[in-house]
């Protein structure tokens, strides 16, 4: 295996292949075995941590024939020190930290290669899953992080790809984009209402892109200051979900108060899930199912370089349809760290892709929850 | 508390007397209890008021021992049939393999005695004639010892059982108990109390099984009204959210303790295996008895021995008793273990990983562990600590409350005293040699809560009646 043959890989089901791994899977399942198995072989070799991950579990690369008994290193593995992987790492992504404290933070080291896959793999899943409608240039509204505020976050390079790509221009040349979330975790939500207000009257669509936790936030001051506003048509939602931590409202609260304050429909409100430890992202196909005529249930779905099993805890091995576990990801894009990661995150399999339940109890709680509890501690609401 | 002769706990050797007669030939159905509601919880308060009444006024302490004990005896009994009608129930909601489930029934009941009951009334009560009848007190008054008319115990379900103790405890001080059983096993207490319904009905009637959903804020209320004194166990989230909604109550809550495992520098490393593995395998390690952490003093050797020895007992029991999986959020508690000890392994200095067939059970000898509490099901971790100052100061630092420490060292050893003095100091109240740990004697002070004395007052004689 080369990177060349991945990133080949990735490019054709950008350029024209299919969307989604279900898209993918129907198509047949070979190639991305085949260039499952490989990547196996390398990182077994390049990364020695993980190497003595698989030794200690005795698999090594002649034994497994499926990518999905590749051993899948837990996502704490990320925490560990793995020493120098990458000729020249361009980035490390960090998360936010975790419940155990920020020295426990996962790191996910990237070369300009993988920056640059990491920013085309991202945003053609965004815009086949998120965007099928193609509404063209949008009026942004950012209540999560971005590069610029947050330059270690996965996250808020993701988001400002979003922004660089699909943010729509004034007459002077400026991209229609609002930051509201600082550098600290403060929140201005004069800032983010006064934007809202203005899009309010304009016929442009507006994307906002937010944590859960700065979504409800700004729910909870439309309420309190009397507001309803009506955003203009296929104006969307993008938020990290899940409530791992922070004040949120319940999935579905939050989709009754997008209807009530902003006059976006539910299936406009795209949940992500994502982590450091993943350079791919998953997201809710309401939209993208209803798009494409298809009427399966709210799933989150990857792209067609990943694969998520449903995995029973004891065994590690895929539950029945239907039946709850952790979910396991394979993910191509991550082929010069660890494709097989194991996570502590509890989900079903459900439609094209899966549902996620929440995060084991006992488990650190990890990702954008401590962004949160700063939004919290903080922020202005 | 210490055990100094751990081996032997004396049984009843009186026959039970109407044992003969019913139970064990087969009897009827088992009593379980339904859900309680406040009506009928009301009325078996108030029939238990009616039948406390009795007692005081006609049993006396050493009936009330004798029958506690015969009870309990029967259930020591493989053939006694309620007791082997029950064991497939048990094991299928505990999810307990059969044979081990019966080993802790045996040590159970086989701790409540006469013999051991007269030692608690010795050790707990001033005046033990004043629990049958009034005595007169200084200034002429009479007055008589007695626990309050109703304690209420609420039960978690990790661990079957734990309603004998608080039973005896409450019909030795006259007490009505209502014990509300976890909803994941509420079969023993029932059926117990049928089988002391056998020897003496108005005991019996003293004891109200409960039964009622978690979060039922009515039957809360009501039965914190009712009890004098209640005594709750379980997670400690729970137990913080119970008692915050009953603030000016006073409630004796017993929530999450650690218990571990010391073979001294003293003591040769070979011969406690064994013991250690049958303490971590009892209730799959889910009760605060459980050791979580061994830690061997010494050289690391001898800590790096005693993770492979115990990893060749923990083999065993998997093929003759093997593991039985638990809901999700169980098992994901096991599998965020086992994934840390594995990231810890691949450090350098990270000790070993050693696992059983399809990790049926988990030894991580790790020799920097703290004394941290694991997720039980047949997962330990083995620590090396250069000397005593060492590990009494990782005791020390334990994460939880200490409960007991299985202590790999003959009592008759110069050096035991000293140890498990310290080990008191340090909090534990069960210190006994490995594979007693899970058989606290009926006399344990859980907690530092002395089960009898606790409950006793000095009550006037107008009061006591």
């Amino acid at each position: 295996m080369t990177p060349d043959t991945i990133e080949q890989f990735i490019d054709q089901c950008i350029h024209g292949g299919p969307a989604t791994t279900a898209e993918s899977q129907a198509a047949g399942d070979e190639v991305f075995n085949r260039l499952a198995l490989d990547t196996f072989a390398y990182q077994y070799e390049a990364v020695p941590i993980y190497r003595r991950l698989c030794d200690l579990r005795r698999a090594r690369p002649g034994s497994v024939d499926h990518w999905s008994r590749v051993p899948a290193a837990p996502a704490d593995l990320f925490k560990e020190d793995w020493g120098t992987t990458l000729a020249k790492p361009t980035a490390t992504f960090l998360s936010s930290g975790t419940s155990q404290g920020a020295e426990r933070r996962s790191r996910h080291a990237v070369d300009q290669r993988g920056f640059d896959l990491y920013r085309r793999s991202s945003l053609a899943h965004f815009e086949a899953v998120g965007l099928p409608d193609h509404p063209g240039p949008m009026h942004i509204v950012v209540l999560g992080p971005t590069a610029a505020t947050h330059p270690m976050s996965s996250l808020g390079h993701m988001y400002s790809f979003f922004i660089e790509s699909l943010a729509a221009y004034d007459e002077h040349g400026g991209a229609v984009v609002e930051n509201a979330l600082g550098a600290e975790g403060d929140l201005d939500l004069n800032k983010a209402i006064a934007s809202l207000e203005e899009a309010a009257a304009t016929t442009r669509p507006v994307l906002i892109l937010a944590l859960s936790s700065t979504l409800t936030a700004l729910f909870e001051a439309l309420r309190t200051r009397g507001l309803s506003l009506r955003l203009p048509a296929d104006s969307r939602i993008v938020d990290t979900g899940g409530a791992k931590g922070g004040r949120t409202f319940s999935r579905a609260g939050l989709l009754k108060a997008a209807w009530r304050f902003l006059h976006i429909p539910a299936y406009l409100c795209i949940g992500e899930y994502g982590m450091t430890e993943l350079l791919s992202q998953f997201y809710d196909d309401a939209f993208y199912s209803r798009w494409s005529g298809g009427l399966t249930p709210r799933a989150k779905v990857g792209p067609a370089w990943t694969r998520t099993m449903v995995v029973d805890p004891v065994s590690l091995t895929a539950v029945e349809p239907g039946e709850r576990g952790l979910l396991k990801h394979f993910d191509l894009a991550n082929f010069a760290s660890i494709c097989a990661v194991q996570t502590l995150d509890l989900g079903v399999k459900k439609g094209n892709g899966f549902e996620v339940l929440g995060r084991a109890s006992g488990a650190e709680t990890r990702g954008c929850s401590q962004l949160m509890s700063m939004v919290t501690t903080d922020g202005a609401s | 508390m210490k055990s100094s002769t751990p081996h032997e706990f004396p049984t009843s050797t009186r026959s039970p007397r109407s044992l003969r007669a019913s139970s064990l030939d087969g009897g009827g159905p088992l009593a379980v209890s339904g859900a309680t509601t406040a009506a009928t919880l009301e009325q078996a308060v108030r029939q238990a008021g009616r039948a406390r009444a009795r007692v005081l006024e006609t049993m006396s302490t050493s009936e009330i021992v004798e029958i506690l004990a015969a009870a309990c005896h029967a259930w020591t009994q493989p053939h006694y049939s309620p007791r082997s009608r029950l064991l497939p129930l048990l094991s299928r909601d505990l999810r307990l393999p059969r044979a081990l489930l019966e080993r802790g029934l045996e040590s159970i009941f086989s701790v409540v005695t006469e013999e051991s009951l007269n030692r608690l009334i010795q050790s707990e009560v001033e005046c033990p004639e004043a629990l049958e009848r009034p005595v007169e007190l200084e200034g002429g008054r009479y007055g008589r010892l007695l626990g309050p008319r109703v304690v209420f115990h609420s039960l978690a379900g990790n661990v079957p059982g734990l309603a004998v103790p608080p039973i005896v405890a409450a019909l030795v001080a006259r007490s009505i108990c209502v014990i509300r059983d976890s909803q994941r096993q509420p079969w023993l207490t029932a059926a117990f109390v049928s089988t002391l319904a056998e020897f003496s009905k108005d005991l019996a009637a003293m004891i109200v099984p409960a039964n009622w959903r978690a979060g039922d804020m009515g039957m809360e209320k009501m039965i914190f009204e009712m009890a004098h004194r209640t005594e709750i166990s379980g997670s400690d989230s729970t137990m913080r959210s119970i008692v915050s909604r009953h603030p000016r109550r006073t409630i004796v809550a017993r929530g999450s303790r650690i218990s571990v495992g010391v073979i001294p520098r003293e003591s040769d490393t070979d011969q406690w295996q064994e013991g250690f593995a049958a303490d971590i395998v009892q209730y799959e390690g889910l009760g605060c008895l459980t050791p979580h952490v061994i830690f061997v003093e010494g050289a690391e050797k001898r800590a790096s021995r005693l993770s492979r020895l115990l990893g060749i007992q923990l083999t065993r029991y998997e093929a003759l008793h093997a593991r039985q999986p638990r809901d999700l959020p169980t098992e994901t508690r096991r599998r965020a273990f086992v994934d840390a000890c594995e990231m810890v392994a691949l450090r350098d200095g990270g000790g070993h990983l050693l696992r059983g067939r399809n990790e049926g059970w988990v030894v991580h000898y790790r020799p920097m562990a703290p004394a941290a509490s694991g997720p039980g099901l047949r997962c330990v971790v083995i620590a090396s600590v250069r000397d005593r100052e060492e590990l009494l100061g990782r005791l020390a630092a334990a994460q939880l409350p200490l409960a007991g420490v299985a202590l790999g060292l003959d009592s008759e050893h110069r050096a035991y005293d000293e140890l498990a003095g310290a080990f008191e100091r340090l909090g534990a109240t069960w210190i006994c040699p490995p594979g007693q740990l899970q058989r606290p004697p009926i006399e344990w002070a859980q907690d530092g809560h002395r089960r009898l004395a606790d409950l006793l007052e000095w009550r006037g004689v107008e009061e006591s009646a």
